[in-house]
């Protein structure tokens, strides 16, 4: 009976929507695995699935390794100094995608504020806008809170008497951190680059806005499908390789990852 | 014990700074020697002027309230702390300035500080692994202590599957493991319920035996410090106030801080008036007449000081005892507080100083409120204390 009422909303909410989203694959625009056979042999699909799963990888390195760094930072400054810092990396995720998306192009244009700051070093005056580099920081900028926020989640609940502890039985600082530190967060630095991976195969607004025809995501392709071909049936194929794509690396990292004696995170 | 006796037993004598190092070379004093360190947070003193040396094989226990200094010292020696002045040495070699991990120090946490991603026998094996020990040797190690402490059985668990007492001997066997110049525990047994405190002070001692350990100890609680030490140091303010044996510390505490820290004691604002060759006469505050006190017993470097007694030593009667040297006072009962085995009498004396004492609880029916009774103790049995508080 207390289970009803979730049940009921997740499968209103999720379950359908899914469910007929991935019926649509098969039955549209005629029952079978036409839409499937059409979209492996198309070789533009499988570029545009190597680009969206290439960029999401390398965002989802840079942001852990941006963000480890501040996590760190913000778990051993004082209380009062990290609640102020945290809301430094939380406002930013409050403003829209589509808000830093435009920031970024004005920033990365011809002329732009970066592209003049470096020119005396590049010797170029063209901005670096929709390429593969632009999209990367935008969605780098976009998905650091992500880790940040999850890492230092679990960097705070590390005991602090531990690297002093490892310290006292003959670790030097380096190696404290290594078989120490580092491994009680490592699952957190895992799952949170999972899942700015995961975010970030569904992009939609910065490929878009900020890549230029070669940084085609997968949802750039969808949105394609339905606005300009009215292909709804190729839509909710390339959703569900998406999908299925996210499911099976979620999992096969999760399998990779498990650290022993840790509480599952 | 007696000054000859403790000589003859081998402990140090108390009280002394361990032998300068002006040569530049370790004083060979013990095997742990805190020479003048002094430590500030900021404008804060932490620790003043700590000197302190451990023989091999001492179980020597700093005991003072939070804030004391004690944890900070302790720091110090362990490297985790580095002091603002003075000097530490370890097994005969100034490490003031070395890195923990080069001190070759057991250190033993509140809360054990075991490393949860790591097995029984893994965070045994870290401080072997660290210095790169041959695998075959570090194994023989690892069983022989796991056989010590008990754990043979719960080597392949991880920390959070043990009970608390389970996890302290992890913590304890981690420490040991590589043969440590001195083993550091700070509040060891502070996590756990009262039953197992007890066990676990028992099992403690039995093993620091055993192993011949070098231990200095840092805890609040005076039961355990009585226990377990050969000698303790009563810090207060940052300040060792005084460094003997279990029943030293208890029977001759050198100030008021000591005495009240220690047991039950009655202490009262007093005067030096006269000394002659066997006595110091005192001017109690609360009691009238002049009170003796053994020269012995008079360590107060000022004339005003605090008369201190334990309960214990101060016989009650119903009528003034007529040895001429005897302090005698008379006082009426304001209340009783039963204990079981005894009752705590509280008793004013007839200018208004108040003073407890515990008697067997057979003879409650004799202090009922009001009713009047002479205390009296020896001149021996006394003391006039410096003032400290």
């Amino acid at each position: 009976m207390a289970l009803g009422l979730p049940v009921a909303f997740m499968a209103i909410v999720y379950a359908y929507p899914v469910g007929a989203m991935l019926l649509k694959s098969f039955t549209e625009p005629e029952p079978g695995f036409g839409n499937f056979t059409k979209a492996f042999t198309d070789d533009a699909i499988w570029d545009v699935l190597v680009i969206t799963v290439r960029l999401s990888a390398e965002v989802a390195l840079l942001t852990v390794l941006l963000g480890f760094p501040v996590a760190y930072f913000l778990a051993r400054t004082s209380k009062r100094k990290a609640r102020f810092l945290v809301l430094l990396v939380v406002i930013p995720f409050w403003t829209s995608i589509l808000v830093r998306s435009f920031s970024w192009i004005v920033l990365l244009g011809d002329n732009g504020l970066v592209t003049t700051i470096l020119e005396p070093l590049t010797g170029d005056s063209q901005g670096m806008l929709y390429s593969e580099s632009a999209v990367i920081i935008a969605m780098t900028h976009i998905l650091l809170p992500f880790p940040i926020l999850i890492i230092k989640g679990t960097l705070d609940q590390i005991d602090t008497s531990l690297p002093p502890a490892a310290r006292s039985l003959g670790a030097g600082p380096l190696r404290a951190f290594a078989h120490v530190y580092l491994p009680l967060a490592l699952p957190a630095i895992v799952s949170s680059g999972m899942l700015v991976f995961v975010i970030a195969l569904g992009f939609y607004v910065t490929p878009a806005l900020v890549g230029g025809p070669k940084q085609s995501t997968i949802a750039v392709v969808i949105a394609q499908a339905v606005q300009v071909n009215f292909d709804w049936g190729m839509a909710a194929t390339l959703a569900t390789m998406l999908l299925v794509v996210a499911t099976a690396l979620t999992m096969i990292v999760r399998r990779l990852t498990k650290v022993k004696g840790m509480v599952a995170l | 014990m007696t000054e000859q006796a403790r000589a003859a037993s081998g402990a140090p004598v108390t009280d002394e700074r361990p032998a300068a190092p002006d040569d530049g070379r370790a004083p060979s004093a013990g095997q742990v020697v805190f020479d003048g360190v002094h430590k500030w947070f900021g404008d804060a003193p932490a620790v003043h002027d700590f000197n302190l040396a451990i023989a091999k094989g001492e179980f020597v226990t700093l005991l003072g309230p939070s804030g004391s200094g004690k944890t900070t010292s302790l720091r110090i020696l362990a490297g985790l702390e580095s002091a603002t002045a003075g000097e530490v040495y370890l097994a005969g070699r100034a490490v003031t300035d070395d890195v923990p991990e080069k001190r070759n120090i057991g250190l033993v946490f509140q809360n054990y500080a075991l490393f949860p991603h790591m097995t029984v026998a893994q965070n045994i094996a870290f401080p072997l692994r660290m210095r790169r020990m041959k695998k075959a040797d570090a194994q023989r190690e690892i069983d022989r202590v796991l056989t010590m402490t008990q754990l043979t059985e719960f080597k392949d668990r991880y920390p959070r599957q043990l009970s608390g007492g389970q996890q302290q001997r992890v913590a304890l066997a981690r420490a040991f493991v590589f043969d440590p110049s001195v083993l550091l525990m700070d509040e060891p047994l502070g996590a756990l319920d009262r039953n197992l405190r007890d066990h676990m002070r028992l099992e403690l001692k039995n093993l620091q035996r055993r192993i011949g350990a070098t231990v200095l100890y840092v805890t609040h609680d005076q039961d355990e410090a009585l226990a377990l030490s050969d000698r303790i140091g009563v810090m207060h303010r940052g300040v060792l106030q005084q460094t003997a044996p279990p029943d030293e510390l208890y029977e001759e505490p050198v100030n008021s801080f000591v005495a009240k820290f220690l047991g039950q004691s009655i202490c009262l604002p007093a005067r030096r008036v006269e000394e002659d060759a066997r006595h110091t006469v005192v001017d109690v505050e609360g009691m009238a007449g002049r009170i003796l006190v053994d020269r012995a017993n008079d360590v107060s470097a000022d004339p005003s000081g605090e008369f201190m007694i334990r309960p214990e030593r101060v016989r009650i009667g119903a009528d003034k005892p007529d040895a001429a040297e005897r302090n005698a006072v008379a006082c009426t009962v304001v209340t009783h507080v039963y204990l079981g085995p005894q009752i705590e009498v509280h008793l004013r004396t007839a200018d208004g100083a108040e003073l407890q004492v515990v008697v067997p609880s057979e003879a409650r029916a004799d202090y009922t409120e009001g009713s009047s009774h002479w205390l009296s103790w020896g001149a021996g049995d006394c003391r006039f204390l410096a003032h400290v508080t």
